[in-house]
Formats: C-alpha cells, structure tokens, sequence
C-alpha cells in the first residue's frame, strides 16, 4: 500500500516536526534559538544531544548516554495450534531455545537450579589445563546468573548412635537407635574452578564459538563459595542427648591473578595464540577488560597464568572466576552493565512473534505417574547372638547383582519372623549398599528354619533433562534359609521387588505461557511456529530509550516495507566517506513497536507493548555495509498502520548517539544524515 | 515532518527530465519524480496511467490488466513481460534534513514458482555501475502469503 509516515520528537508538552538533529555543547538553556551553537573542541567536553525544529533547538541530553538492553529474548515454538482468535488464556510451548529460559523457569516456578559444572576432575595431568566449549552462536548465550547461588552436597553419610532408653518397670537399656547425618554441603556460585598446581600454575580456559566473533570486550568477576561442614560425633557412652550437629562454616573466594585474553582460529597442536589483553586481578572482585580487535575469531582463551600478586580476600589455592562475558565489537566501548547478554536476534524477522503479548512460563501443571517394579535375587544371613534363649537377631541381605539405589534415606517399618513371630524393636540401615535389619533382643528358641519378611520405603526428588518431581520407593524382601549346622546362622535366600512410583513434571517441552488478557494476533499459529518471549524489567533492566529522548516515526496511513535506518555522508545517501562514519562514531538505539495508546512509550508497563522488530542498543550504523553476520544498519522490518480501536502505529523510534568522540577527530563541524530506506506501492 | 511531501530540498536543476543531487563526494542524477510513472493495459484497450512516485496511484489500479510498463521521465520505457500478478514497489530513502532519493521501482511478478523482480534503475551517480533505466532482474521465493496490493493479470 501507500504509505504515511511522519517523524516527530516529544519536548514542551508537544510533538514537533523534527528539522535537525545537533550534538554541541550542553552549556545551553533549552530551548534556544535554533541555529545557535556553543561549540567544543573534540575530546573536551561532554557533547549535549539536541534536537531542533524550525524555531528552537531542544537540549535532550546535556550529555549523551547510551542505553541498554533490557529485554529478555526466550524463543520456543508453539507445541499445537492454536486460535487466535478465541482468545486463549494460555499457549503450551516446547523447545525452549537456551539455558537462559531455563534460568527464567526455574526462578519462575521454584524447580532447583541446574547448571554448575565443576571440572576440577577433568585436571588429569600436571599441565592443568580446563576447558569449555559452550559452541554458543551467539556470544551474549555465554552467561553465569549473577549472584545465583547452587548448593552441592559433596558428603553425605549417617552414623547410627547409642541412646538410653526405658523398658519400664524400672529396666532401661542401650541400643542403637539415632541416625546422625554427616554431611558436607558446598553453597556455590556459578564458575569454573580449578586447583592451583605446584610448579605449573598457567590455566587456560578455551571459548569456542559457532562462527567467528570480534570479541573487543571481556568482563569477569570473582568466585565465591561457603561450606558448610555439618558433622557430628556419637557420644562415647550410652545416653539420652542426641548428638549435637556441627555447623561450622567456611567462606573462601578465588579469582584468577596473572591472565592473558588470547583468540585464534585453530586449536590444533602448535596452534600460535593471538594475544589481545593482559592483565592481572589482586583484590578487586570483578575486572573490565577493554581491548582494540577488528579480527574475528573463532576461539577465545582466557590464559591465566599464576596468582603472583593476589591478595586477600582471595585464596590461592584455586582459580576461580564466573560472571564470564564477552561482548561483541558492537559493545566493544562501555557496553551495557549486564544485560545486552540476553539477546539473540538471530532470526527475528518473523512477524508472527509479535502476535502474543506478555506471556508468562511457567511450569507443565499435569504430570504424569508411571509405576515401575524391578526384581532382583538376595541372599544374607541372619545371625543369632545366642543360640537359646535371649538372643539379637540380625539380617542381613544383599542383592546377587552389584545394585545401587540412588535414594538418600530408608527406614523398615515392619518385619515378621514366620516360627519366631512379629518382632518389635529394630532399625534398619543401608550400609555399603547392604540392607541390615537389626533385631531387639527377645526370648525365643532356636528353630531349624526361618523365614523372614523386610520392607522398607523412600522417597527421592528426581530431575533430568526432560523431567522433575518426586518418586516414591517401595521395597519388599522375602527370605528364608535353615540354620547352619553347628552355629547360630541361617543361611538365607529370597528376592525383593521394588516398586517405584514417579510423579514427574516435563520440563523444557512443556511450559505454558498465560497470554494475560490482552493478544493482539488473530488468526491461526500453527504447532511448530517460532514463538518468543520478550519481558521488561523496570528496576533491574533500566530502560532508557523512550519517546522522550527520540525520534518516533509514524505510521499514519498504509505500510512500509524493507524498511532500514543507516546513516550517510551527505545528501545523496550513497557514501559513507565521513571521519565520524568511518570512525564508528555514528550510532544509534532503535526499536520498533506499536502500542495500546497512541504514541507510547516502550517503557510504558501498564499497557502492553507489542514489539515488531527487536530492539538494539548503541549499534553503529554505516551505509548498507554487511561485515559477515554483522549489519551496520538496523533493520529489515515492516511497519503498518495499524487501524485497530486500540492499537496505535506502528512506531519506529531512535535515539542518536555520538560516541567516543575524541581528539582524534579533526576540528570543524562535521555533518552526516541518518536516512530511513523504506518501499511503498 | 511528512516522508511523503513532495519536497525534495536536495533536488537540484530540477527540470522534466531529471535533476542532480550534490554530495560531498558524489554527484547523482535523479529522474525527476513527478514525471515517472507505470502505465497498465487492460483487454478492451483502456490504459490506466499511474500518478507520479510519490503517490502513484497502484493501489486503486483494477485487476485483470493485461500488460505493465514503466515511463521515466528520461524518456526510457521499460516493458515488464507478462506474469500471473505484479507488485509495484518504490524504494526511497529519507533523510533527517528532509533530503529524499528515489532508487529503484522494485517490480515483484508472480511466476508458477517463484518471484520474478525487476528492479528499475532510477538514479546513476559516480560509484555506482548501474544508470538510469536499467533493469536489474532477480528471483525471490514464493511469499508465504500474497500481499493485497498485488494485481493479477487477466
């Protein structure tokens, strides 16, 4: 169709018709009189943001910031079709994209976190030497959650100790009846550890990326662990205190020292690292490394070398780092505190992602309960402390087959001896995969033959890739023997059957998301189409793009296609010959978007905003220039005039920057034109 | 600021043939925007003549047209073949100062299997290889969807 488009910028309380756009200095009041300027030299001085219409100029920003990504970019597909126009209340999705969205999830619904890797243990020769290769397509993937911690239990083992206890009519006795845990839990950040070796301290950790980067920024924090060391001792004689736990902490921090940030494009043996930074840490907990890179590469190292130097808090011992982040050439200056990470953008030129409003995952709310029963032979021994009389009884039965049970606790509860009788007073314990029944001591006379019933029931948490919930386990155990010819034992054989029953919640491929009250799709999405979830968070995701500090354009009537937004020389829009183009100087934050009222701000969290193209943050613009994966332009994207009651644009809105102008840049006024490349029929 | 004023502040020596646009570095000729039109013929003979670039009138043109030509104000006449529907796309771009350039009539045509561009040529400067009126062809895939501004052919 023909389209109307118009640009506007927002200042005293009206839209005004944009007639230039001026970086100059902010020692101005605002509004001047347009055409008025305070210049500065290159390099001295904070350059002000104004805009101008045909009366005054507007101060914008006194002095130029860039803005942030902010928006989480969580991309599945739609698991069935679904009906738009029925407006449902929720979309079942599969095929989460990335361990992001799982993080998102898990925070969102409570299922534990997942994701440490400790490869102390793949240390297998002097030459330390840890690697990691994420094989990310996309650098901003590689991403420890700040300040998330992880607990491992690195111990875990029970000693049963003697408590005193009353028979009644006035007869006490001793018998082993507390379990005690000792336990050695690790409360973890996320990071990559390794133990410092003796006479050969270099450690490298190895990137691998999907395709060839220009890695121009790194920044790294310090790791940080507390162990908590819960073990206990039994009392030396027989008592009625339970012991006591020990909760003894221990708080330790690591970084790396000495360190070299190096990048090829092979890893073969032989292979001559670049070297692109060097550096050290010595107390500080965290490290910005900024380095000149216009080469990509396909393999990054952190190399570190020794902890010459390191100081407290930090212990020598091991290397530690985490909040590992590389940033592309892009944000190669002052990138982003922390969130540009969450993007991938790689294929979001996909319309019928801006179909869906203001989803929320959470986590499959119908499980399913398989039941599953396994047998298995036992022989054991049951063992008489007398052989008349009084006696202890004690079984013991082991499985034929080397088999482990995973689960953590188990308790019998029942037991009866077919010629002896329903026994009373036991404990039962698993030792060195070993089920032990221990008998009280009752009065019963040796038998011949014996026939002895255990059970024993858990419950265990349960989480793979697929599926997280509980499982409650069953055992049962029949065994029978005679006794052994001339001692107190029965020799016993006999079977146990264990019945696991599982109530397990399907993760990744089975989120749902609550598309709230408000979609502005119609139609059909069909199962299997690319979805994606895009939030916005007030506080800790700062937005600072907005209709105030930009320039919107509208779209008043019709629509644009193949719409692009670069900057040019002059007015001819065909050269990029400038000293600030050429100097990546130019750039701009941009995104395009519609909303519920008219000419909304994409800041605005009351009313949802539906994006149409992503948005992105101080990225250079040049030309039509395509350097491998990388535009220098921000687009291709659509915009539409959209003539819904309450939906308004779409809008395309930028901000300008000049970054980096330093003295390098020649005296003089330069000039260049920031362009929008649309069609029209 | 209206994209679709007809103001064309970098247009210099604007007459009805063409004008010139002074860069820094390059010097370009435009055709001259008021005077490029499309001219559509039916099957009882009637021509429907298009507006100019800036509102060219595509979108109120009736189905069933039989033939599609390009008239530029330089005087070149490009035929487009005959397909099973054309789309008519301008592709401009718009500066902050106002200034405008008209590049291309990207001309979409329906094949059996494919998209068939023509891309007509509309301004030739000192970098670019191409001159006014040249056509550059290529194909695209079928759209998942068929736009409605497209006209289909009797």
């Amino acid at each position: 169709m023909a389209v109307t488009l118009t640009t506007k910028f927002y200042q005293s309380s009206l839209w005004k018709d944009l007639s230039k756009i001026v970086f100059t200095s902010p020692n101005m009041d605002s509004p001047n009189t347009a055409g008025t300027r305070s210049h500065i030299l290159p390099g001295e001085g904070a350059l002000g943001l104004w805009y101008e219409d045909t009366s005054n100029m507007y101060r914008i920003e006194s002095t130029q910031s860039l803005t942030e990504s902010d928006f989480y970019n969580y991309r599945m597909k739609n698991k069935i079709s679904v009906n738009v126009d029925s407006e449902p209340s929720y979309i079942d999705v599969k095929e989460v994209n990335n361990g992001v969205f799982d993080t998102y999830i898990r925070e969102t619904a409570g299922v534990a976190v997942e994701g440490y890797k400790d490869v102390t243990s793949s240390i297998t020769n002097i030459a330390t030497r840890l690697e990691y290769t994420p094989m990310q397509s996309n650098p901003d993937e590689i991403i420890s959650k700040d300040e998330t911690y992880v607990t491992e239990v690195t111990l875990n083992d029970s000693i049963l100790c003697q408590l005193n206890y009353d028979k009644g009519a006035g007869e006490t006795g001793c018998t082993y009846k507390t379990t005690v845990y000792a336990k050695q839990e690790k409360l973890r950040q996320h990071g990559w550890i390794a133990q410092v070796i003796t006479g050969d301290t270099s450690c490298p950790i190895v990137f691998t990326f999907e395709n060839p980067v220009k890695v121009a920024y790194v920044e790294m924090k310090s790791y940080a662990e507390t162990v908590y060391d819960r073990t206990a001792a039994c009392p030396t004689a027989c008592t009625t205190t339970s012991p006591t736990i020990n909760t003894t902490t221990t708080a330790r921090q690591f970084f790396i020292g000495n360190f070299s940030i190096q990048a090829a494009n092979t890893t073969v043996s032989g292979t001559t690292w670049t070297t692109l930074y060097t550096g050290a840490n010595t107390s500080n907990t965290t490290k910005a490394c900024y380095f000149t890179n216009t080469v990509a590469y396909k393999y990054y190292r952190l190399n570190i070398l020794n902890n010459t130097g390191v100081i407290a808090p930090f212990t020598t011992t091991y290397y530690g780092v985490r909040y590992l982040r590389f940033y592309t050439y892009n944000y190669s200056v002052n990138p982003g505190s922390s969130n540009a990470l969450l993007y991938d953008f790689s294929d979001e030129n996909n319309n019928k992602v801006i179909e869906i409003n203001n989803a929320y995952p959470v986590q499959s709310t119908t499980p399913t309960t398989p039941i599953s029963t396994t047998y298995t032979d036992v022989t054991g021994t049951i063992t008489m402390s007398n052989s008349s009389g009084h006696s202890y009884y004690e079984v013991k039965v082991r499985g034929t087959a080397d088999q482990y049970d995973y689960y953590t606790t188990v308790s019998g509860h029942a037991t009866t001896f077919s010629g002896v009788g329903t026994m009373a007073g036991y404990t039962f314990t698993k030792v060195d995969k070993q089920n032990i029944l221990t008998l009280g001591n009752v009065e019963y006379p040796t038998i011949s033959t014996i026939r002895a019933t255990l059970y024993g029931d858990t419950t265990s948490t349960y989480e793979n890739h697929y599926n997280v919930g509980t499982s409650a386990i069953a055992l049962d155990t029949v065994v029978s023997g005679t006794v052994v010819s001339g001692t107190n034992m029965y020799t016993v054989t006999g079977i146990t059957s264990r019945e696991v029953s599982s109530t397990l919640y399907a993760k990744r491929d089975t989120y749902r998301l609550l598309t709230d009250d408000y979609i502005t799709g119609s139609g059909t999405i069909d199962a299997d189409t690319s979805l994606y979830v895009w939030g916005y968070d007030t506080t800790s995701r700062p937005l600072n793009l907005d209709t105030q500090n930009s320039i919107v354009f509208e779209t008043t009537a019709g629509e644009a296609y193949s719409c692009r937004l670069t900057a040019w020389d002059d007015v001819t829009h065909s050269t990029t010959i400038n000293e600030l183009i050429a100097g990546d100087f130019v750039r701009i934050s941009a995104m395009v978007y519609c909303s519920k009222t008219s000419k909304e701000a994409p800041s605005e969290s009351q009313s949802p905003i539906n994006y149409i193209f992503p948005p992105v943050h101080n990225k250079i613009i040049k030309g039509n220039v395509v350097d491998g994966e990388t535009k220098y332009y921000y687009g291709d994207f659509s915009m539409v005039y959209r003539y819904q009651s309450d939906i308004y644009g779409d809008y395309l809105i930028f901000k300008p920057i000049l970054y980096g102008i330093n003295d390098s840049i020649s005296y003089g006024v330069h000039d260049f034109i920031i362009a929008l490349h649309y069609s029209y029929t | 600021m209206d994209l679709s004023s007809e103001k064309l502040p970098n247009f210099k020596e604007l007459n009805s043939v063409d004008a010139k646009i002074y860069g820094s570095h390059n010097k370009v000729v435009s055709v001259n925007p008021h005077k490029c039109r499309f001219v559509a013929t039916y099957q009882d003979g009637k021509e429907i003549r298009g507006n100019d670039l800036f509102s060219t009138g595509w979108d109120k043109l009736p189905q069933g047209l039989s033939k599609l030509r390009y008239e530029l104000s330089t005087g070149h006449v490009i035929e487009i073949p005959k397909f099973k529907a054309y789309l008519n796309l301008i592709e401009v771009s718009f500066g902050m100062d106002g200034s405008k350039i008209f590049h291309f009539i990207n001309v979409k045509c329906l094949a059996e299997k494919e998209i068939v561009v023509f891309k007509i040529v509309l301004r030739q400067d000192n970098i670019s290889k191409y001159k006014i009126g040249d056509v550059i062809m290529f194909r695209e895939p079928l759209p998942e969807t068929v736009h409605k501004s497209w006209k289909y052919t009797s």
